[in-house]
């Protein structure tokens, strides 16, 4: 495991993980949505 | 498998429906509608995964913890209503009957009643359920009521967004996508089955009865379990169990309670539970002989394999208990390394089993130091909290950075030890911790 990592208490990795996630989220879903401009470049 | 696999994993299923949907050719629609059944797949798909990060599922909190999965749980939680909040908002495309010619449903929107209602109902009903479930401390019902509304009422939502996903759903009518809502939502269903139905029948050849309860400390008992014709519970110190006192396996009355004794020290299992209303208000008039249930052992507060060269436990009220069963262990194992435990309570009284504290720091050297925060006029040890200069004063040594950090108690103090460890220059690998609340 990478020191930085390792300088986060779980509490606050649980919840920079969940905006982590959020942010894949979010970026599929608009990639979802854009697909056929995505495609057509 | 792994706390990052699992992580990717739980990713790829939620985006799997997302991704079906990307694969279907389809004439294009305007942004805004993409987005909100985009929106919508990711929020069903985050909804039923919910059922398998419940928490119960050791293959899933065994490995990244039951806080981890509960906060987990609850966060994403927000991330589904949020989307699904934003879904019907999101249609720019008018309702009306499907014309002959848009076979692919480009241009209207579903005008069916029974398919919209289903979909309006659910929309209802999740933020409802949503702040029923963040704000239940403050709302005090039941623990048993509250279960049994968190799982009709998660079982209702799903099936009313599966009826509206499948009847409405412009990407759902693909047979693959269908399929897998339909596998994604057996699984959920099959999830409650197995915990409220499977489980219990399983339990039924596992019975417990009670040997004793007494009183050990201000409003806080000792309870004695002992296996009924058969050989007892396979644990490790440090775990805890759904307990189930008096009642029918299928009961809800089942509460999570620390295991406060060793492995080592036979079959019998011993929990300290504290008086704080609900079941835990009876405790003291359960009679010897009572049957009883356990589901576990669950929880990962496990030393067990570590090789650290010292150890640290820290308790804040009745978090005492899975780190008893940890110190329980250790003396048993006749484990020689060096062994601190922090112990902070209100009042003096609070303080569980003082007299085998006293002779573990005799007869076993652990060091204990107490925290009263109310203390009486003779106290000699630390007044206040467990605080940051409390952890700062007994862990401060260069050589203890290297030591295991085994933490239970209530959240705020938690979040102070785990910082101010951090700030000492502990590796966050070396903390583990347990959480009575995940809110």
């Amino acid at each position: 495991m990478t020191d930085w990592l390792e300088r986060i208490p779980t509490h606050r990795r649980v919840i920079l993980l969940f905006w982590l996630l959020n942010a894949v989220l979010v970026m599929a879903l608009f990639a979802f949505a854009l697909r056929n401009w995505l495609w057509a470049a | 498998m792994r706390p990052g696999v699992l992580i990717v994993f739980y990713t790829l299923v939620v985006l799997l429906p997302l991704a079906l949907a990307w694969l279907r050719v389809s004439p294009p629609r305007s942004l805004l509608d993409e987005l909100a059944s985009g929106a919508g797949l990711l929020a069903f798909a985050i909804i039923l995964v919910e059922f398998i990060l419940s928490g119960r599922f050791r293959s899933i909190s065994g490995r990244i913890g039951m806080d981890v999965t509960m906060r987990f749980h609850q966060l994403l939680a927000r991330t589904a209503l949020a989307l699904a909040l934003l879904h019907p908002f999101l249609y720019r495309a008018p309702f009306a009957a499907q014309r002959p010619w848009d076979t692919s449903r480009e241009l209207t929107l579903t005008d069916e009643i029974t398919a919209l209602s289903s979909g309006a109902l659910a929309w209802v009903l999740l933020p409802t359920f949503v702040l029923l479930s963040v704000g239940r401390d403050q709302l005090a019902y039941r623990y048993e009521t509250w279960r049994l509304m968190h799982g009709l009422g998660a079982m209702l939502i799903a099936a009313l967004v599966l009826h509206h996903t499948l009847s409405a759903g412009r990407y759902s009518q693909d047979p693959a996508l269908a399929g897998v809502w339909l596998v994604m939502a057996a699984t959920a269903l099959l999830s409650m089955l197995y915990v409220y139905m499977i489980e219990p029948l399983l339990k039924l050849r596992k019975r417990w009865g009670v040997v004793s309860v007494r009183p050990i400390a201000l409003k806080t008992w000792e309870l004695v379990l002992e296996p009924s014709g058969h050989d007892g519970l396979a644990y490790d110190a440090g775990q805890f169990v759904w307990l189930n006192v008096g009642h029918s396996p299928f009961s809800l009355n089942e509460n999570p309670f620390s295991i406060s004794s060793a492995p080592a020290s036979g079959k019998r299992i011993e929990f300290v539970i504290k008086d704080v209303g609900d079941f835990t208000g009876a405790v003291g008039r359960i009679e010897p002989g009572t049957r009883a249930y356990v589901d576990g052992p669950h929880g990962n507060l496990v030393i067990a394999g570590r090789t650290e060269p010292g150890i640290a436990l820290i308790a804040g009220g009745v978090g005492i208990a899975p780190l008893l069963g940890i110190l329980r262990q250790l003396r048993l194992d006749e484990d020689s390394r060096p062994t601190v435990l922090v112990y902070g309570n209100r009042v003096r009284e609070q303080i569980a089993y003082p007299d085998e504290l006293d002779a573990l720091a005799r007869d076993h050297g652990t060091k204990i130091i107490h925290a009263v925060s109310e203390p009486p006029d003779a106290w000699m040890g630390h007044v206040g909290m467990v605080d940051d200069g409390m952890i700062r004063e007994a862990f401060g040594s260069p050589e203890m950075k290297r030591w295991l950090y085994v933490l239970c108690g209530p959240p705020v103090m938690m979040d102070i030890v785990e910082d101010c460890l951090i700030d000492l220059g502990v590796p966050a690998h070396q903390i583990i911790a347990e959480r009575f609340k995940y809110d």
